[in-house]
């Protein structure tokens, strides 16, 4: 449904994007993994149409969004970060505007308002302007204006921030249901959790560059079942790391107040490893042992923290 | 089609929440226009009177001669006179409560039976401008009376001046007698040339042309008037460009199929409606109170439209070019607060020195008002209004087509 290949974004000096690739097939949730300023935005723009690429190549659905704008833009439907919708005329008349915005008309506009409203949950509150809602159900009625036009490829743009527990289930209820239609859903966000709850596949994105992809399994199986454990406290200079830790425990990155090491079975070493710092005249102030998930493979990979 | 239905009950549906902006742009041009009528004198209401202070130092028979011809009918519907002492005079002047103050200095009965040159002061209200200058003619055209009446009565005003000297030397109560008798003639004559002044035997009878009609300063102001309502509704239809970029509506619109060009044709349609509900009720007010010809009311609402809409091409233009919210709306008010100045809202153009008022003819507001004034007073042709249009529509044309090339630009994807 998408094809990225090769994506760059240049503005100026600064890369934004740097020779991204990737597909998405119907039914699909695909995620973009990274965070704040990784490029995820800057991505979704480009496919979006509403910022050139610097290079590369765009399809969606066979149509080359380059070439032939208007075809890809038919099938594509944006759900943006920011909340976009006229706050001052009601649902019914927000939604009749963006599937006119898309071509739809007549009967067929009628029923698909009437088929959002249900989606979304708005049936009792049509009339009503959304400057009496919510904060959930103005991200609702975002959520509707993107899925008006039934494409075949939605594009959700960080859609959770600043959203309720509830509210952020329910547009992942959403989301599903369209996966269930059979489109294809590209899903940007830095927030781990929801990656791994929603998406098939995920890329994970780091200063414009993809540095890794795959199910949540096979990027599981990168970091391996080994634990993550980031020591904070003082770790003088002149301490000789590879003999004061125990066998079985690499180094992952090493500071002066910051050690980041990785181990199997993590809990069970951490007492013996606390002993032997100790030892050696380190300063342990605090300990945090992480499970191998997403978070940990991006600090495997990047060294950095997922969230900023 | 759908789009551009849809896109125009869209921005006709958000004017349609912002009552109290349709209410200032008919409320600030109806407000203006009531008092700049009521101190004009309206249509057909009363002259307004000149507070015209006396300060008579001379106090002489002939200076309250000279006060008496200002009290008389025929200029006593122009002044209100007030005899004053000359330092409570200045005082009254200075707070503002007149207009002008007129000096008979002391020595003036013997200078001018002496027929010595002479000069009545005028002491003016610097804060004024009209009344003062109404005071000086006025009081210009008794001290050109006097000077005729000099020439006029020359022998009887000699024979006066000695009789008055006799007196002054201890003359009988037969000079004084004579004296009497000599002013009461005299007198009677001036009084009776007095009427002169006001109704001279020979005057210029003023025409207008076929089927023009005299315009007063209401009906000179009455276009302008509209045209202020007309440019505050340009200013204000075009702020919404700014609100959709900041609610991000811009942007969305930018990723889908709708193209730019229908999205800025129903803004031109939604436009029109909105300019028409705001000069509709203005003209049928002005219409009905001057007594126009309703025959032209139709023209004069598409007229004022099409001045609308090249006005909010123009206001638009400065929205996208500006690079905030606040710089678009102080770009917008140093660019029309002028052109409102200038182009005939605030003052009628025939009111403004030539060189004014030519530069307020150029600009796009007093372009347009032109040819309406002059066809509503009845002095126009309408094919004076061809080339305005000609000129107006290719304005809109060109200033929409900027204001698209700024919106794929960059202005509507951020």
């Amino acid at each position: 449904m998408i094809e990225v290949n090769a994506l760059s974004k240049q503005f100026g000096s600064f890369t934004a994007v740097d020779d991204i690739s990737f597909t998405m097939q119907p039914g699909e949730v695909f995620g973009l993994l990274g965070p704040n300023g990784a490029g995820k935005s800057t991505t979704i723009g480009c496919i979006s149409g509403l910022i050139p690429p610097s290079s590369g190549q765009i399809a969606i659905s066979g149509h080359d969004l380059i070439r032939g704008p208007r075809a890809a833009k038919a099938r594509l439907g944006i759900v943006p970060q920011e909340l976009a919708i006229y706050e001052d005329i009601s649902v019914v008349q927000n939604l009749r505007y963006w599937g006119a915005a898309y071509g739809l008309r007549g009967a067929k506009l009628a029923e698909r308002v009437a088929d959002v409203l249900e989606v979304i949950g708005l049936v009792d509150r049509g009339w009503d302007k959304p400057k009496d809602f919510s904060g959930g159900m103005k991200r609702r009625l975002n959520f509707g204006c993107g899925i008006v036009q039934e494409p075949d490829v939605l594009l959700l743009d960080e859609p959770t921030v600043g959203v309720d527990p509830q509210s952020r289930e329910r547009l992942f209820d959403m989301v599903r249901a369209q996966i269930v239609r059979g489109a294809s859903v590209l899903y940007t966000t830095h927030h781990m959790e929801e990656a791994e709850s929603l998406c098939d596949r995920i890329a994970i994105v780091d200063k414009g560059r993809k540095i890794a992809e795959g199910t949540l399994a096979q990027l599981r199986a990168q970091v391996g079942e080994r634990d993550i454990i980031t020591l904070t406290g003082a770790f003088g200079p002149d301490l000789a790391l590879n003999d004061v830790l125990p066998e079985g425990v690499a180094i992952l990155q090493a500071d002066v107040d910051r050690l980041t090491l990785e181990t199997e079975d993590g809990p069970a070493r951490l007492a013996r490893l606390l002993d032997a710092l100790s030892k050696a005249g380190a300063e342990v102030r605090e300990t945090v042992v992480r499970r191998p998930n997403l978070e940990s493979l991006f600090l495997k990979l990047t060294g950095a923290e997922l969230r900023a | 089609m759908t789009f551009l239905i849809a896109s125009g009950l869209k921005n006709l549906q958000r004017i349609a929440v912002q009552p109290w902006s349709v209410a200032i742009w008919i409320g600030v041009p109806l407000l203006v226009g009531s008092l700049l009528s009521a101190v004009m004198g309206g249509s057909d209401g009363e002259t307004p009177k000149v507070h015209l202070l006396i300060a008579d130092d001379d106090g002489s028979f002939l200076s309250g001669t000279l006060i008496d011809m200002l009290a008389r009918e025929e200029l006593g519907d122009l002044l209100i006179l007030e005899p004053v002492a000359t330092v409570s005079g200045r005082a009254m002047l200075d707070e503002g409560a007149a207009s002008a103050m007129l000096v008979i200095p002391s020595g003036f009965q013997t200078a001018y039976l002496a027929s010595e040159p002479q000069a009545l002061r005028l002491v003016v209200n610097p804060l004024q401008q009209i009344f003062p200058e109404m005071a000086e003619e006025l009081t210009g055209l008794i001290a050109d009376f006097g000077s005729y009446a000099q020439l006029a009565f020359g022998p009887e005003l000699d024979t006066m001046g000695e009789l008055i000297s006799d007196a002054e030397d201890g003359a009988g109560p037969e000079t004084a007698a004579a004296i009497g008798t000599l002013a009461s003639g005299t007198a009677t004559k001036l009084f009776r040339a007095l009427p002169l002044l006001t109704e001279a035997p020979i005057e210029i009878a003023v025409e207008t042309t076929d089927g023009a009609r005299e315009a007063s300063f209401t009906m000179l102001f009455f276009p302008g008037l509209l045209m202020m309502s007309v440019i505050l509704a340009a200013q204000g239809l075009a702020e919404d460009l700014w609100q959709e970029r900041e609610m991000g509506t811009l942007r969305r619109l930018r990723s889908t199929i709708a193209p730019l060009g229908t999205f800025l044709l129903a803004r031109v349609v939604s436009s029109s409606f909105a300019l028409v509900l705001v000069i509709l009720p203005l003209g049928l007010l002005g219409f009905t109170v001057l007594d126009l010809d309703w025959g032209s009311l139709p023209l004069t609402l598409a007229w004022l439209t099409l001045a609308g809409l090249m006005l909010s091409a123009l206001a638009s233009l400065i929205q996208v070019l500006a690079p905030t919210r606040k710089a678009a709306a102080l770009f917008s008010s140093l660019v029309f607060f002028p052109l409102l100045l200038v182009g005939g809202s605030f003052f009628p153009l025939e009111s403004m020195p030539d060189f004014l008022a030519t530069f307020g003819r150029l600009t796009p507001n007093g372009m347009m008002l032109e040819p309406l004034k002059a066809h509503l007073i009845g002095t126009g042709e309408l094919a004076a209004f061809v080339p305005i249009l000609g000129i107006s529509v290719a304005a809109t044309l060109a200033m929409t087509a900027a204001t698209a090339w700024r919106l794929r630009a960059g202005f509507a994807t951020r």
